[in-house]
C-alpha cells in the first residue's frame, strides 16, 4: 500500500505528511499512528499519586490559576487500572517503592512516567545521610521525563507534560519496552 | 508559680526518686530522675494538682557512645498552670530497657514505639511494641550514632 | 425463603446469614488520605471495628540528616518537614537554635517572621479546606481555596522567590527585606481576602450535606484529647484553651490583639468552625503587624560560624498552623546538632484515630482524619 510520488525527496515527503495532514496520501499504518497518537497524547490520564512537596506543586498546576486542563491532562484517576501517566510527585522512599513498582505494574501499557522534583531523579537533598530514601526512582521503573526542581515550578510540570507529548507524537505507537 | 519554686517542690516531692535537678541557661527545668522511680514519677507528676502535667509533649531519646548511654527525653507542659518540664532518665547503651508511661500519657504509644523503632529502646508493658517508621524485618537502629548501612552515605565535610 | 428473610430483618430476630468481620486496606496510595498513609480497616458490614494507622511510607530520616549539617544547613530541611506551613517550622527551628545561643533578633525581622507565619497559616488553612472538603466529596472548594492561595503564594514569591519551600526565616533575622510595594500589595490582598471567607462560609459551614457529613462524628472530649496529646485546631474544638500563641507568647503575640478560636463540640464541624474563625484573626493580626512595621535591621549580629555549647538542650514550641510544633536541640560544642528532634503536631493528631472512628460508617474514617488537618512528612519525617 502506500502512494508512490516521483520527483520527491525523502525531506519533501516528511514535511508533507506533517504539513498538510492529508490521510489520503499515507500508508494504513501511517494514518492509524496518527489518530492514536493525536488521540493518546491530547488525553492523558495521570494517576492521583503524589507523596510529598511536589504533590501540592501537582495540585496547584491542576486547579485554576495553571490549569492542567488545557492540555487535556485534568482527569486525575485514583485508580491506576484508568491511568496512563504516573507522576511520581515527592520523595519515594525504599518502604514506598514497592508499592510504587506495584502501581507502574498495574497501569494499562502504554504508560508514560514523569519523575518530578529531584527527589524522584536522584534522591535530591535526602541523597546523603539518609537510610530510606530511594536515590532515583529509574533504579526500579522506567522513566521518561525528568522534571528537575525542589519542588519544579507548575510551569515545569506543565513543560514535562509537553515533552510527554512530543514523545509520544515522534514514537511508535507499539512501544517496546523492556522492563526488568 | 515561677520555675524556682517548681524545682524547690519537685526537689522536696521527689527527692527519693530524683538525681539531679537544675536550671538550664534557656531557662528550662530539667529533672534527671532514676529509671525504677520513672513511671510512679509520672503518675505523680500528672495526677497530683499542684503539677498536673497533663500533656507529654514530646518523648525522645539521645544516643551518647562514648559514656555509653541513651537518655530518654520526656517534656511535659501542663495547660492549666502554664509550666514546663524536662524529664530525663539515663539507660545502659546495650540493654536499654524501660516501663513504658503508654498507661500515663495515651500519646506515649507511638512516640515510644518511635524511640524502641529509630534507638533500640525496650519500652516493658507496652502494649503494641512494633517499628513504626521502619519495614518490620529490618533489623538495626538507624538513629544510634554508629549506624551504618547499604545504601546510607554519609556526607563528606 | 426472601420473604422469611424479610420478615426476620423486619422483626429484629437474628438471621441464618450474619456478617463476617473483614478486612480494608486504604492506601499508600489512596486519595483521601492526604500522601501516604495507610490504614489497615477491619469492617462489620460497613461499621469500622478497628483503625491501624500504618506510618512510615514518608520516613526521610531528617533528623539523622540535621545531625550532619550546620545550623544553618538544617534550615532547609525544616521546609521541607511540613511542606504545606514551611514559613511555621522555619521559624520553630530558628526560634530554638536563638534560644540555645542566646542570640537578640531585631524588631523588624520579628515582625516581619510574625507576618509571613500568619501569611503562611491562612495559606495552610485554605488548602485543608479543599482538602476536608474534597473528602467528603465536594470537589469545587478546593478551587476556591487554590485560588486565594495562590495570591498568598505570590507575595511570598515576591519576597523569596520560592513557592513552596521559602527557606525565608533564618537564624538571627530574615533572609531579606521586603520589597516596597510588599505592604501595600498585602493590604489589598487582606481586604479582598476577608469578603472571600463569606463566600467560603456560603459554601460549606451550613451546607446540609456538608453538617450531615460533620456534625457530631468524630467527638474528641478534652480529656482524651489532652492524654493523646491532641494539639492545635483539633482539641480547640473540643473548648480547651491550649493556643502556644496565648499560653507561652513567642514574637510579638502578646502585643497584638486576637481572639483564641474555640468549639464546643469537639466534632468534625467544630474543627472546620475552629479554622475558620483562625482565618478572620489571622487576618487581623496581619494588619496590626503591618501597622507596627517600622525601618531597622533585619538580622542580628552573629559570629560567622554558629556553635551551640556543649551540653546545651533546649525545647521550644509554636502554634503552628496544626498545632503544637516543638523543636528540641541538643549542642555539643561543634558547628552542627548532637540531636534534633522535630515534635509534630501531626503525628499526635492522628493517633486518637481509631478511637474516634470505632463504630462510625467506613466513609467517617475520611472525614474524621480531614478534620484533623494532618500532614504526612509530618507524622513520618
Amino acid at each position: 500500500m502506500g502512494v508512490e510520488l516521483k520527483g520527491l525527496t525523502g525531506s519533501d515527503l516528511r514535511q508533507i505528511e506533517t504539513e498538510s495532514a492529508i490521510p489520503g496520501l499515507w500508508t494504513l499504518e501511517k494514518a492509524v499512528g496518527f489518530i492514536f497518537k493525536w488521540a493518546r497524547k491530547n488525553s492523558l490520564w495521570p494517576l492521583q499519586f503524589g507523596t510529598a512537596c511536589c504533590a501540592i506543586e501537582m495540585m496547584a498546576t491542576a486547579s485554576g490559576r495553571y490549569d492542567l486542563a488545557r492540555f487535556g491532562a485534568e482527569v486525575f484517576r485514583p485508580s491506576p487500572r484508568q491511568a496512563d501517566l504516573l507522576i511520581a510527585a515527592g520523595t519515594i522512599t525504599e518502604k514506598m517503592g514497592y508499592a510504587l513498582k506495584k502501581l507502574y505494574d498495574q497501569m494499562p501499557k502504554p504508560s508514560w512516567v514523569i519523575a518530578m522534583g529531584s527527589c524522584t531523579i536522584a534522591g535530591g537533598p535526602y541523597y546523603y545521610d539518609s537510610y530510606t530514601v530511594v536515590k532515583g526512582i529509574d533504579s526500579f521503573i522506567p522513566v521518561d521525563v525528568y522534571v528537575p526542581g525542589c519542588p519544579p515550578r507548575p510551569e515545569s510540570l506543565i513543560h514535562g507534560l509537553m515533552a510527554i507529548q512530543k514523545k509520544i507524537e515522534d514514537e511508535p505507537i507499539f512501544r517496546r519496552r523492556r522492563v526488568e | 508559680m515561677t520555675l524556682d519554686e517548681l524545682k524547690a517542690k519537685i526537689e522536696e516531692r521527689f527527692k527519693d526518686s530524683i538525681l539531679t535537678a537544675v536550671l538550664s541557661a534557656q531557662k528550662e527545668l530539667i529533672v534527671t530522675v532514676k529509671p525504677e522511680a520513672y513511671h510512679e514519677m509520672a503518675v505523680s507528676l500528672r495526677d497530683e494538682e499542684g503539677l498536673a502535667f497533663q500533656h507529654l509533649s514530646c518523648l525522645t531519646a539521645v544516643d551518647y557512645p562514648k559514656e555509653n548511654k541513651i537518655t530518654l527525653v520526656d517534656h511535659l507542659w501542663s495547660y492549666r498552670h502554664g509550666h514546663q518540664m524536662t524529664l530525663k532518665l539515663d539507660l545502659p547503651r546495650d540493654n536499654a530497657r524501660v516501663r513504658s508511661v503508654e498507661d500515663v500519657w495515651k500519646s506515649a504509644n507511638w512516640l515510644e514505639r518511635e524511640v524502641f523503632d529509630l534507638y533500640g529502646v525496650t519500652f516493658e508493658g507496652h502494649p503494641d511494641l512494633r517499628r513504626i517508621m521502619m519495614p518490620e524485618d529490618y533489623k538495626k537502629h538507624p538513629l544510634r550514632k554508629d549506624f551504618s548501612d547499604d545504601g546510607f552515605i554519609v556526607k563528606p565535610n | 425463603m426472601t420473604d422469611l428473610l424479610l420478615s426476620q430483618i423486619r422483626a429484629g430476630q437474628e438471621t441464618q446469614f450474619g456478617t463476617d468481620e473483614y478486612v480494608v486496606n486504604l492506601g499508600p496510595q489512596h486519595p483521601s488520605t492526604h500522601g501516604v498513609l495507610r490504614l489497615v480497616v477491619r469492617l462489620d458490614g460497613e461499621t469500622v471495628k478497628e483503625t491501624t494507622p500504618v506510618l512510615g511510607y514518608l520516613h526521610r530520616s531528617i533528623e539523622k540528616i540535621c545531625e550532619n549539617r550546620t545550623y544553618p544547613q538544617c534550615i532547609t530541611y525544616t521546609d521541607r518537614v511540613d511542606y504545606v506551613s514551611a514559613m511555621s517550622v522555619n521559624y520553630a527551628f530558628a526560634q530554638a537554635v536563638e534560644k540555645l545561643m542566646g542570640i537578640e533578633v531585631p524588631v523588624r525581622a520579628q515582625w516581619l517572621r510574625m507576618i509571613m507565619v500568619e501569611l503562611q497559616r491562612i495559606a495552610s488553612h485554605l488548602l485543608w479546606m479543599g482538602s476536608f472538603a474534597g473528602d467528603l466529596g465536594a470537589l469545587t472548594p478546593l478551587l476556591y481555596g487554590m485560588r486565594e492561595r495562590e495570591r498568598i503564594i505570590d507575595l511570598f514569591e515576591m519576597t523569596c522567590g520560592q513557592r513552596l519551600t521559602y527557606n525565608y526565616i533564618r537564624i538571627g533575622g530574615v533572609m531579606i527585606d521586603i520589597l516596597p510595594e510588599f505592604v501595600p500589595k498585602c493590604r489589598a490582598f487582606l481586604d479582598y481576602f476577608e469578603d472571600r471567607i463569606d463566600e467560603y462560609e456560603g459554601l460549606l459551614t451550613y451546607n446540609p450535606i456538608f453538617l450531615e457529613r460533620t456534625k457530631g462524628v468524630g467527638v474528641i472530649t478534652p480529656e482524651v484529647g489532652i492524654n493523646c496529646g491532641v494539639t492545635g485546631p483539633a482539641l480547640r474544638g473540643s473548648g480547651v484553651s491550649c493556643d502556644v500563641r496565648k499560653k507561652q507568647p513567642y514574637l510579638f503575640y502578646d502585643q497584638v490583639k486576637f481572639e483564641e478560636a474555640l468549639g464546643q463540640d469537639g466534632d468534625c464541624w467544630s474543627r472546620y468552625r475552629v479554622r475558620m474563625d483562625e482565618l478572620t484573626q489571622s487576618v487581623s493580626i496581619i494588619r496590626q503587624c503591618l501597622d507596627r512595621l517600622e525601618p531597622g535591621p533585619i538580622e542580628a549580629k552573629m559570629p560567622p560560624v554558629l556553635k551551640a555549647p556543649a551540653g546545651g538542650e533546649v525545647y521550644s514550641r509554636i502554634e503552628s498552623s496544626r498545632g503544637e510544633m516543638g523543636v528540641y536541640l541538643v549542642g555539643d560544642g561543634t558547628a552542627k546538632p548532637w540531636k534534633a528532634k522535630f515534635r509534630c503536631a501531626s503525628f499526635n493528631n492522628v493517633y486518637p484515630l481509631d478511637q474516634l472512628t470505632r463504630g462510625w460508617k467506613l466513609a467517617d474514617i475520611m472525614a474524621v482524619l480531614g478534620s484533623m488537618d494532618m500532614i504526612v512528612p509530618e507524622v513520618d519525617r
